[in-house]
């Protein structure tokens, strides 16, 4: 039981390709990418930190009863009503991203409003499933994907063109000052989770600190996996050149003896396996949240919830370009991460008035 | 539950069929795209299509040619779909061959159509035909079991490995076209007797052709880009005359920058082998004598290379690169290298260790 919370982080650790995360980093490299990413993971430990001793003393009780037991009315109504906002919106901006990616790189000629119905058909279906199925399906199709994803990182580090040397020259803009923005962005990777854990929220925390180690860990190595391996394989200049770079880089391994020759079809297989978990999770997640925020817990809620969502995606789908929905991601992860700091400051100052009473 | 699980599944399956695919046989495989100077046009676009057949057995490869000129590569496709009755899948072009005449204007502007179009593999090889492509593509030879396979097997080094061969990548010629410290290159393919014979390459500026090498020249520089052993050095001395065979092959290298400015790029070259050809090699003689002549032949050729390259101020092992992967001072590194990559001076040390002289003595 206790293991579904690092789940969650390798989830939210792994999705950041599809959000665009390291093509944003990529863009940024000379202007502290790297920093930003640092500022970040020391950020997102002291907020898991702040988080976990904070439901401490909680048990058994969710997030929800905890808010609604010891904050004020309106306040809990609007952090739960902004989070599941947040989370509906990444869940749509994953969905649309990932139609995208496939139409591009398996069938151009697809319709893209059958495959992004589909999408929809799919994760409203599996997101209005119990909460413990989701995540026993998330631990099954974690196991698969990650070796996946390890066998494609290590093989293209250990490819004859990879150059070193290229990497090394990224180290001279390791101290170069971040924007906001930035710092937001890869916030994600370290902190993503923290708004997950709406699912049973208290009864997971753990006994120990030992575990906060393990979130900036994973944050690392898949920064490190997704920003330095486009460096090393297309050079400094040529990584902003791409669109998808994490598939591109992907599509320049060789396997001259394996199955499929091509390495893009085994990533984009892991790709949309993690695409569909997150959209399934996050949509669950935000139901959650607005059930919350408006105190309404029935079933037939939930349906007209999804029911709305889905067609307001499909319509912002039918419209809108790649363009327009890699700008509006980016303005999300400043607003979820000023969500995520809001929730830790309010759990912070519940835990502070009860210890003062 | 059942009865709705049930008439789901049925009417799931009733729209499966119609989905965008063709069969095999409705599809024509591309496996070599050559792209020429057009006589009134600007390109010259050739495909060698594969036309499949039962048994595959060599010299019975059967292949096709379609070509067409047009302003761009992409109109000459859409004008070759209609010269053919099957469906042009690019899903299996591995070779992709310029013309000379092509790469020895700007290739920044030919090559875009590669890099953009999605489907071409990232993963294809390129090469420089000597004359045009079309008539490196136009043969096949004798041996070939599919067509187009030779070239694949040769640069693939899946059937022979000849240390004169050098491959490129798609993907690796775009990130030396575009990179700071490294230039990019690419292998010649000439025809010989109705075969391919590939021993040179050609080395770009970030435009153009600049230099081609000659086929000793291009060993030493494969050997250098690819650090691969089991190949094999002449050395042509005075006094001695034997071919090595390599084993072990390592070198390091580092740049230095001294105080009074000339900075210089110091070899370290390690090398163990046996003698596989020679006149006049003794077993009992001194090993010692034989080795320092070859070290002093290698170091000759490999500062003759170097200093080759470095006068069209081509930079194909990436020195650029490791200089600014080595120093700290951001964006004026690049600066500092472009005036300096013409004044360094090449210091070679090579260790040669002969482990023995073969099956005689």
């Amino acid at each position: 039981m206790n293991r579904y919370p690092y789940y969650l982080v390798l989830l939210c650790a792994l999705s950041s390709p599809v959000l665009y995360i390291p093509r944003l980093l990529l863009q940024h490299r000379y202007h502290g990418a790297i920093a930003a990413v640092g500022l970040a993971l020391l950020l997102g430990v002291l907020l898991s930190y702040l988080f976990s001793t904070s439901l401490k003393p909680f048990h058994e009780l969710s997030i929800h009863e905890i808010l609604e037991k010891h904050v004020a009315h309106s306040i809990r109504f609007l952090i739960s009503f902004l989070l599941g906002l947040t989370w509906f919106a990444a869940g749509a901006s994953v969905l649309i991203t990932i139609s995208y990616v496939i139409k591009r790189f398996m069938n151009p000629t697809m319709n893209i409003h059958v495959l992004i119905f589909c999408f929809l058909l799919a994760g409203c279906w599996a997101a209005l499933r119990a909460t413990m199925p989701i995540l026993y399906n998330l631990e099954l199709w974690l196991f698969i994907s990650i070796p996946i994803l390890l066998f494609i990182w290590i093989k293209e580090i250990r490819n004859e063109t990879f150059s070193w040397d290229a990497v090394q020259i990224m180290s001279d803009y390791a101290l170069k000052v971040p924007s906001w923005e930035l710092i937001a962005a890869s916030s994600f990777l370290f902190t993503g989770y923290i708004s997950l854990l709406i699912c049973n929220g208290s009864s997971w925390v753990k006994k120990s600190m030992h575990w906060i180690w393990f979130i900036p860990v994973i944050g690392i190595i898949v920064f490190t996996a997704t920003f330095f391996i486009p460096i090393g394989i297309h050079g400094t200049q040529a990584v902003d050149k791409y669109v998808y770079i994490g598939v591109n880089t992907a599509d320049s391994i060789q396997m001259k003896f394996g199955l499929i020759e091509r390495g893009v079809f085994l990533y984009l297989l892991s790709y949309i396996i993690l695409s569909l978990l997150f959209i399934v999770i996050s949509w669950h997640v935000a139901m959650k949240w607005m059930s919350g925020a408006l105190n309404n817990h029935s079933v037939v809620f939930k349906y007209i919830l999804v029911g709305t969502v889905s067609i307001s995606v499909f319509i912002y789908g039918y419209y809108s370009t790649e363009k327009q929905v890699m700008s509006l991601t980016f303005s999300w992860f400043t607003i979820r991460f000023i969500a995520e700091i809001l929730l830790v400051a309010i759990m912070v100052r519940v835990k502070r008035r009860l210890g003062c009473e | 539950m059942n009865k709705g699980f049930l008439i789901l599944i049925v009417i799931i399956i009733l729209l499966l069929p119609g989905c965008g695919f063709k069969d095999i046989d409705k599809r024509f495989l591309v496996v070599a795209i050559g792209v020429d100077q057009g006589v009134e046009k600007k390109y010259n676009v050739t495909l060698k299509l594969i036309i499949p057949t039962t048994l595959t057995e060599p010299g019975k490869s059967n292949s096709q040619l379609v070509s067409m000129e047009a302003d761009s590569i992409s109109e000459a496709l859409e004008l070759m779909r209609s010269q053919v009755d099957k469906q042009l899948d690019l899903g299996h072009a591995k070779v992709t061959i310029f013309g000379k005449s092509l790469a020895q204007k700007d290739i920044t502007k030919h090559i875009d159509w590669f890099i953009r179009r999605r489907g071409v593999q990232r993963i294809e090889y390129i090469a420089v035909a000597e004359s045009t492509a079309k008539e490196i593509l136009s043969i096949s030879s004798k041996s070939e079991r599919l067509a187009g396979n030779s070239l694949i097997l040769s640069f693939g080094h899946e059937g022979t490995e000849s240390s004169f061969i050098v491959s490129e990548y798609l993907y690796d010629f775009y990130e030396r076209l575009l990179e700071k410290g490294r230039d990019p290159f690419m292998p010649v393919i000439k025809i010989k007797d109705n075969n391919y014979e590939i021993n040179q390459i050609a080395l770009f500026d970030k435009k153009k052709i600049k230099l081609i090498l000659d086929p000793n020249q291009t060993r030493i520089l494969n050997q250098l880009l690819y650090k691969q052993p089991d190949f094999e050095i002449r050395v042509i001395e005075e006094k001695l005359k034997f071919s090595l065979s390599v084993h072990k092959y390592h070198y390091r290298y580092q740049i230095n920058r001294s105080q009074q400015g000339q900075p210089t790029i110091d070899f370290d070259v390690r090398i163990k082998g046996t003698a596989e050809e020679s006149e006049e090699i003794f077993f009992h003689e001194n090993w010692g004598e034989i080795e320092q002549v070859a070290e002093h032949f290698i170091e000759n050729a490999y500062l003759d290379l170097l200093t080759n390259m470095q006068k069209m101020n081509l930079d194909p092992i990436g020195f650029g690169l490791r200089y600014m992967a080595t120093r700290h001072e951001g964006d004026k590194e690049w600066a500092d290298w472009k005036s300096l990559y013409p004044q360094v001076k090449f210091n070679m040390k090579v260790k040669v260790t002969l482990e023995g002289t073969g099956e005689i003595k």
